[in-house]
């Protein structure tokens, strides 16, 4: 984890409510802004993982994603406004995000994560937010994480459903103990509303706010499943895979 | 003996419902019932939960209870409530 830095009374003022937060404090918030989290993608999820974590004053984000802003984006990717259709995402996202916090330092990368970039976008953070609707670029920041020793949060969405967990190396399952590989059938275009992509983006990026600032009980080796079509809400123990070529003895 | 299934993501849809109740004339494992349930629903709920040789995908997770299952070694009791899951990755 970074270092934790000393908060300026602006920002002492701004945090006033969560520095209230048993637990977090002041402590908590020096932390968060020493701190540094990899987003990818800045989609539905990745864009309210990032909006929640700028809110909350995570020090400095890392923003992947590639490609322009299409119509069709605005019912779920909120950072984006009906006025940056046709414009790169890494130019309208950091911009918003910014508007909200000035405080929070924002690095965009118009790339998604691939053979070429996990290692480095990795490397340069503290924490992951798996965000993408790729299997096989959350499989890379998986392998990456564990490689490097970093938390990775997963938070994902299908439908009115959900699931989320957060993988700490060496203590937890990995995302390839859950899926050695690709589930079949997975689709990149799939059902879903805003409001679900809020839903798993907010919980997403609280659990990246508690690993980060080292409070509350995080998902580790669990995995929180949702059905929003009849709001129910469970927790499932995970279990590692002896044989992960990810984090089994065998990949050491 | 009796068991309930509960589907989740896409496998509701190819399943045709949330859930199900499933009566077993002798005690099986967790993959034996996967693959009785493929033959119930056949496709494409088959190329969802089995690979091209019969087999459970290894991406497939399953619960019972609370608790994460490995199909081929998990054998069900009465009364089990098995949740049966693709992985998500919508972002």
């Amino acid at each position: 984890m970074g270092e934790a830095r000393p908060l300026t009374d602006a920002e002492k003022s701004r945090y006033e409510w969560q520095l209230a937060t048993p637990g977090f404090g002041e402590e908590g918030q020096r932390r968060l802004k020493g701190a540094s989290v990899l987003v990818s993608r800045c989609g539905g999820v990745g864009g309210l993982v990032a909006y929640e974590l700028a809110a909350a004053g995570v020090g400095r984000l890392v923003l992947a994603h590639a490609g322009p802003v299409r119509p069709n984006d605005l019912n779920r990717q909120l950072l984006m406004t009906a006025e940056s259709v046709g414009r790169p995402r890494m130019e309208v996202a950091p911009q918003r995000l910014r508007e909200l916090n000035p405080h929070v330092e924002v690095e965009a990368v118009a790339e998604n994560v691939t053979e070429d970039n996990a290692a480095r976008l990795v490397g340069g953070v503290d924490l992951v937010a798996a965000c993408a609707p790729l299997f096989r670029e959350r499989l890379l920041l998986n392998r990456e994480a564990v490689r490097q020793n970093k938390p990775l949060v997963d938070c994902a969405m299908y439908d009115l459903e959900l699931q989320i967990t957060t993988v700490l190396p060496g203590k937890t399952p990995c995302l390839a103990c859950l899926y050695p590989a690709e589930p079949p059938g997975w689709r990149r275009e799939f059902p879903v509303f805003g409001a679900t992509a809020g839903v798993v983006g907010c919980l997403g990026a609280l659990e990246a706010v508690k690993v980060l600032a080292g409070f509350g009980e995080p998902l580790y080796g669990k995995i929180l499943l949702c059905d929003l079509r009849d709001m129910t809400f469970r927790q499932a123990v995970l279990k590692r895979r002896l044989d992960c070529p990810v984090c089994g003895p065998a990949a050491a | 003996m009796n068991v309930a299934v509960r589907y989740m993501a896409q496998l509701r849809q190819a399943a045709g419902a949330a859930a199900e109740r499933v009566e077993l004339d002798r005690p099986c494992t967790a993959a034996e019932l996967l693959q009785r349930l493929a033959e119930r629903h056949g496709r494409p709920f088959r190329d969802l939960v089995l690979d091209a040789a019969g087999a459970p995908h290894p991406a497939v997770l399953l619960f019972v209870g609370d608790e994460q299952v490995r199909p081929e070694t998990t054998a069900l009791r009465d009364g089990d409530v098995l949740t049966v899951l693709t992985p998500m990755a919508g972002g």
